[in-house]
């Protein structure tokens, strides 16, 4: 048997794959993409094929309001996740193996528990009242009363986001940095370079992918939610995936709220895009991206 | 590029990498003088690349000291050692080009970019790398990216330099080309080095002097002459190279000599006097033996000779390993060596029976 020979039973090996994505996943987005382009009415959707409802989306300025707020907290989520998860994952991929073990457990065990019941929970932790964990605990230490009205604010939103998503970060960049090699930060430690330089220099650039895996999976997973946001935001941080639900559940627009469902997925997938250009057109290690790189290094000269 | 002037003294260093542990490193003492290649020699597990790795600050000793022309720097955190080092896998920065790998350490001392690029490619200049300075690591040989790991660890011109098993990935030629090209950077810069290996050849090839360890403690320190021809220890002395060893009583001395009792080797007659009924120990190196034909020999040669037949001979191109039994059945390593077009390896065959013999200096004393 020579298997590579034989693509046929490649196709077939994918094919249930293929065939569960067509039916749960490619076919809604026609649906979603075609009816977004559709007019709802009274005895459901039809024609004529308009633009009207991506006009409201532009013209509105409520909409453009919540996608600046959608991609701001993302932004925030991402940059947060990174700054707390990098230590983090340091300690998965180079802590001694108990260390390493508690460290996993830590960030991985929240997964078992449901967004819903973990956003509750912060909701008891930041409420704005007495009664809130965080206030109540500030009013004892002699804040006043009330301290902090964090509940229904997109710091809030902010927070909760992080705490689901972090394991989406600390995965992907703790087997990023298990993939440096340990003598290669030695190395650059011989040469002079501190922590902070060594960080700088050589550890993120070297986990340049495993920063932009995370970084892309939080963004994303973030900029689409819609529990956090609608229990943890209200309507003080809207989100679009609040925004989707109203059109959909609340106000029966199916067109419109496809409109909006499509105007966040190609927001994200944009967002997504123009960092990965701009991350990739300079430096990038060369263990994740062979060929296209091999040029880049000559083009830069003197730039170093 | 300069050197700098460094004499490397250990004193007492000691580590321990656990309690229950035998030190890894034992209190050892070394001084090193400026322009002096030291290789340390051993077996894996005997202290050699831990203390090459205190040397350079990745690993913080438990007590004892290091110092350059006098200072200690035991306690100075890895950065700011002024140390230069190559790793057994060269660790270059995969993510950077040649010149940025050489011009790292330059950078860290927040050089000038055009005083760093002069520097860089005259430290790729004394490598024969000067072209290759916009390649990336992956794109070169393994014997040029261990020229650019010794460029980046010159160009900062250390005080040290240390090689931990620099030339272990590299096959048997290039090894070898390698070890001439390292010796004449290291002599035309005079800078001081401790090299790590284990390979016996190449420490003896390199190096000033030989630091030979074992279980975390210098088992002797010496030129590759001394170390080869003089060894203290039965460890030594099987370590690098290979030997016979002789168990014997000293029988009788004089000024200058002494005959020991060897049992099934007969008597030795060795090169120094030793005390009368010293239990004493003898390395014979296989090369050094002769195997005469019964009929030429002189039967009446007193010491220094047995009797012994062949069992096997194994030929390793220049040169032939014999293994022969004595009548008693102790064996006896001869190494002859091979010229092509003479039959040596063809004139002695399992079976034939030859009289070995050696000078009296070829008796080496043990301690």
């Amino acid at each position: 048997m020579k298997p590579h020979r034989q693509p046929l039973v490649y196709l077939l090996m994918t094919l249930p794959g293929v065939l569960f994505l067509l039916v749960a996943f490619i076919a809604p987005v026609v649906v979603m993409l075609s009816s977004s382009f559709l007019t709802q009415t009274s005895q459901g959707i039809d024609l004529p094929i308009t633009f009207s409802n991506y006009w409201r989306v532009i013209d509105t300025p409520l909409y453009g309001h919540v996608i600046w707020i959608t991609l701001r907290i993302s932004l925030y989520t991402t940059l947060l996740a990174l700054f707390v998860g990098f230590p983090i994952a340091m300690v998965i991929a180079r802590g001694g193996p108990f260390y390493s073990r508690l460290a996993i457990i830590i960030v991985v065990a929240p997964l078992v528990v449901s967004v819903v019941i973990r956003t509750y929970g912060w909701s008891l932790l930041l409420a704005n009242n007495k009664s809130g964990v965080l206030n109540w605990t500030l009013a004892h230490l002699g804040f006043g009363p009330i301290a902090t009205h964090l509940m229904y604010t997109e710091t809030a939103v902010v927070l909760g986001s992080l705490h689901v998503f972090l394991p989406m970060m600390v995965l992907p960049l703790s087997s990023a940095i298990a993939r440096v090699n340990p003598a290669v930060e030695e190395a650059a430690g011989t040469l002079g370079a501190n922590g902070w330089r060594l960080l700088w220099y050589i550890m993120l650039p070297l986990c340049k992918p495993g920063i932009l895996a995370g970084a892309s999976v939080v963004f994303s997973l973030t900029a689409a939610s819609f529990v956090t946001p609608a229990i943890l935001g209200g309507s003080y941080a809207l989100m679009l995936g609040n925004l989707v639900e109203q059109q959909i559940l609340a106000v029966y627009d199916w067109p419109f709220g496809s409109a909006l469902a499509v105007v966040m997925v190609l927001l994200i997938y944009g967002v997504n895009g123009l960092a990965g250009w701009a991350f990739d057109s300079k430096h990038l290690p060369r263990a994740s991206r062979g060929l296209a790189l091999r040029r880049a290094p000559r083009l830069r000269g003197s730039l170093s | 590029m300069k050197s700098i002037t460094a004499n490397l003294q250990l004193r007492n260093l000691t580590k321990n990498y656990g309690a229950s542990l035998a030190p890894a490193v034992d209190s050892v003492s070394l001084s090193i003088a400026s322009g002096e290649l030291v290789s340390l020699l051993g077996p894996s597990g005997c202290g050699k690349t831990t203390t090459l790795r205190m040397i350079a600050g990745l690993v913080l000793q438990d007590s004892g000291d290091i110092t350059i022309n006098g200072e200690s720097i035991a306690n100075r955190p890895v950065h700011e050692r002024n140390i230069g080092m190559v790793f057994q896998n060269y660790a270059l920065f995969p993510h950077m080009t040649i010149h940025d790998n050489v011009a790292f350490g330059l950078r860290m001392r927040s050089f000038k970019a055009a005083e760093r690029d002069r520097r860089v490619s005259e430290a790729l200049e004394i490598v024969q790398l000067g072209s290759f300075a916009q390649r990336t690591p992956a794109e070169l040989s393994g014997g040029q990216q261990q020229r650019v790991a010794l460029a980046r660890a010159l160009v900062i011109e250390p005080s040290v330099l240390l090689l931990d098993e620099p030339l272990g990935a590299l096959d048997k030629n290039l090894r070898e080309d390698m070890q001439v090209e390292l010796r004449r950077i290291q002599k035309s810069l005079g800078i001081t080095t401790v090299i790590v290996t284990h390979d016996q050849e190449e420490a003896l090839t390199l190096s000033d002097r030989v630091v030979v360890m074992k279980g975390g403690k210098l088992e002797q320190v010496g030129t590759p002459r001394d170390v080869y021809c003089r060894p203290e220890s039965r460890f030594v002395a099987e370590f690098i190279g290979s030997s016979n060893f002789l168990e014997g009583t000293v029988q009788a001395h004089d000024n200058k000599h002494a005959v020991v009792e060897a049992g099934a080797f007969g008597l030795l007659k060795v090169d120094r006097p030793l005390a009368e009924g010293a239990r004493i120990s003898v390395a014979l190196r296989p090369e050094d033996i002769e195997l005469l034909p019964l009929e030429t020999a002189s039967s009446s040669e007193p010491y220094n000779c047995v009797r012994c037949s062949i069992s096997e001979v194994l030929y390793k191109g220049f040169v032939s390993h014999i293994y022969a039994k004595t009548a008693e059945g102790q064996l006896i390593k001869v190494s002859v060596q091979n010229k092509v077009g003479h039959s040596e390896m063809t004139k002695y065959s399992p079976g034939q029976t030859y009289l070995a013999h050696w000078p009296i200096e070829s008796n080496i004393v043990l301690k």
